[in-house]
């Protein structure tokens, strides 16, 4: 009876372990976005719907975060690390454009080109995804000598 | 160690682009009414005083300022560029922007500006980059009227008066009374040139008459022009040219007789 409960607690253990770091992770997260939010904030009043978009982004983001933190130690986590890093590139895409956003405010048309910044949003959405999918490989790689080493 | 450098650089970049575009609300664009005087040779120099004042956190490079001026029909009539390298952080910087226009092309090319009164379109469009990574473009039009040197020209049915002289030699004097109202911001000088011309293109006579019309200002004269009574046909037609340091106009036709 004991060792069933003390086997039940070690099973429990790493679910508890996960979910802690999944909640710290999106508080995380959370916390960076209500730090930018502060230099964010002005921006909401020269493009309108920009807060939504942010925010949309910011709660898909933690999202994935949680759930490929909840399905670590799995090729699940890998794949939501990855689709992390491919939506992080599509929202920019998806919500920047070309790079080039046209406004008009108080009579004035405004063109702000962002074009490198995007470029170089783009380049880390790809060191993230180049990140998972190595990390990928490297999980079937582990999962193969396992399976080598141990051939029963 | 990837995931805290990417990170790190994420939040780096959002910083750095997000109070790159707020800091551009704290930068003071101010370009004045444009002024207008006659240069010598008859050009119309045009000057817009520009102001900016940098109060941003970063500062600005390669601003290039241009100034566009186009007729109602869209035809650029001037240009104009002011560019300037940087302005730092916390800089104000006073300066003038001067553009050219040869009144006698424009003139010459745009006939409906000698008669019409309108309103040209002034573009004015402000390229700038701020923090190295922010290209910015701000774009207005404004309106600059314009005034027709000779506005509402009208010529009245001409008159003829047959005059006698001491000497008992009968001749003829040919009267139109013309009116227009010099809208222009120049004065005007120069002559009106009437010929007139018998049903068989012959010129019957000539006249020059010089006038002189300050700007907003009305012309009431009549042109005169004395013809010998022998030569005066039954009908023909009067020739008008109007010769100025800005233009020349005409001729314009008036028809006499049946």
């Amino acid at each position: 009876m004991a060792n069933e409960k003390s086997s039940n607690l070690k099973r429990k253990i790493p679910i508890f372990r996960r979910a802690l770091i999944a909640t710290i992770k999106g508080i995380i997260v959370y916390a960076v976005y209500f730090f930018l939010s502060q230099f964010l904030a002005p921006l909401s009043q020269f493009i309108p719907g920009f807060q939504q978009i942010v925010e949309t982004f910011v709660t898909v983001y933690i999202v994935l975060t949680i759930i490929a933190e909840l399905t670590s130690g799995s090729i699940l986590q890998h794949f939501f690390n990855a689709a992390k890093s491919l939506f992080a590139i599509a929202y920019l895409i998806v919500s920047l454009g070309t790079g080039v956003l046209s406004l008009t405010f108080q009579g004035l048309n405004f063109v702000v080109d962002i074009r490198l910044f995007l470029a170089i949003a783009m380049l880390l959405g790809l060191v993230g995804l180049a990140k998972s999918v190595l990390q990928t490989i490297h999980y079937l790689n582990e999962r193969a000598e396992l399976a080598l080493a141990s051939p029963q | 160690m990837i995931t805290v450098a990417a990170s790190f650089i994420w939040v780096l970049l959002i910083i750095f682009s997000a109070s790159a575009i707020y800091s551009l609300k704290d930068i003071h664009l101010d370009i004045g009414k444009p002024q207008t005087t006659i240069a010598p040779q008859n050009e119309l120099l045009v000057e817009f005083p520009i102001g900016i004042v940098n109060n941003g956190y970063y500062n600005l490079n390669e601003l290039n300022i241009s100034i566009e001026i186009h007729d109602p029909q869209k035809t650029v009539l001037a240009q104009g560029y002011t560019f300037i390298p940087v302005i730092k952080k916390d800089e104000t910087l006073n300066t003038t922007d001067r553009m050219t226009m040869n009144l006698a092309d424009i003139l010459q090319a745009h006939q409906n500006l000698i008669l019409n009164d309108t309103e040209l379109q002034i573009n004015r469009t402000v390229n700038v980059k701020t923090a190295g990574l922010i290209s910015l473009q701000v774009s207005s039009n404004l309106t600059m009227a314009w005034g027709a040197p000779l506005y509402n020209l009208t010529f009245e049915k001409p008159k003829f008066t047959i005059q006698v002289t001491p000497d008992s030699t009968n001749y003829v004097r040919v009267t139109i009374p013309t009116t227009f109202e010099n809208h222009a911001f120049f004065d005007l000088t120069g002559t009106i040139r009437v010929s007139m011309y018998d049903n068989r293109n012959v010129v019957t006579s000539t006249e020059s008459i010089v006038f002189n019309e300050p700007q907003q200002s009305s012309y009431h004269a009549d042109l005169a022009l004395d013809v010998p009574a022998t030569g005066i046909a039954s009908n023909g037609y009067f020739e008008i040219l109007f010769s100025t340091p800005f233009f020349s106009y005409g001729p314009l036709v008036i028809q006499y007789g049946e």
